[in-house]
């Protein structure tokens, strides 16, 4: 998996592209959960690139959802596949995850 | 060109990584559309990772069997441990409706599987564990 960081104002975008699965996996953990012991707030996660997800993967954005909850952040994730986005509504995750259609739109909600 | 695939693996998280490459070659020589590649890689690495986590009850060397047979609507997949008895399809549901601060991290790779398959039966036969799946190909 590759993962890229850029800045847009406040929030951190972190572009995850390739397979997110149980080999994979850890090191998306350690990058978001040392963003936010480093102070990040606002995390959007670019999955455009992202064609596989497994629950180690899901179980990577619930830990830093929950992480940034308790900092007082937001974490926000856009352009999801077809395929990413069943795995999401199978695990019921659009009800405790802000999904939006464009990076844009998940900056936007981050920043407020 | 075969229309079946066996691989053994042994029970440690590096097996994964070649034996999604070979099942993958596998389904790829056989023009396998990407979504049904999806749900068998899905399958493969739940179940998988559950057997090597929490199959076994001591720390010696076992032995995973992962068969794949293509039919023209479905991709049949069975896998095969030693484990001790443990059939998926009795472990609990997930609550998937709870709110962030009360979901449990874990506990979904299961019901992924269960939602994806068309059809999953499991039965222990000498000693073994043997979960038999169905996988749409389209």
């Amino acid at each position: 998996m590759n993962i890229s960081e850029s800045k847009q104002g406040n929030v951190t975008i972190l572009k995850a592209e390739g397979k997110l699965d149980a080999t994979s996996s850890p090191e998306l953990d350690k990058r978001l959960s040392s963003l936010v012991e480093s102070g990040t707030k606002q995390i959007a996660l670019d999955l455009a690139g992202l064609d596989y997800v497994s629950s180690a993967g899901l179980r990577v954005f619930l830990s830093a959802a929950k992480r940034l909850k308790q900092a007082h952040g937001k974490l926000a994730l856009a352009n999801l596949s077809v395929q990413v986005q069943q795995i999401f509504d199978i695990a019921g995750f659009e009800s405790i995850l802000p999904v939006f259609k464009t990076v844009n739109e998940a900056v936007e909600s981050c920043a407020i | 060109m075969s229309d079946s695939l066996s691989q053994t693996i042994g029970n440690t998280l590096t097996s994964l990584p070649p034996l999604t490459t070979a099942v993958n070659r596998f389904l790829d020589q056989h023009t396998v559309p990407s979504e049904a590649i999806f749900r068998v890689n899905l399958a493969i690495e739940e179940i998988v990772t559950n057997i090597i986590k929490y199959g076994y009850d001591d720390t010696a060397d076992h032995t995973i069997t992962v068969n794949l047979a293509l039919f023209p609507n479905t991709i049949h997949l069975q896998l095969k441990d030693d484990g001790h008895p443990f059939d998926p399809l009795q472990s609990p549901e997930p609550d998937i409706h709870l709110p962030l601060a009360k979901r449990k991290i874990g506990g979904l790779g299961l019901h992924l599987v269960r939602e994806t398959a068309n059809h999953i039966a499991y039965r222990r036969e000498n000693g073994a564990n043997i979960l038999e799946m169905d996988i749409a190909r389209q």
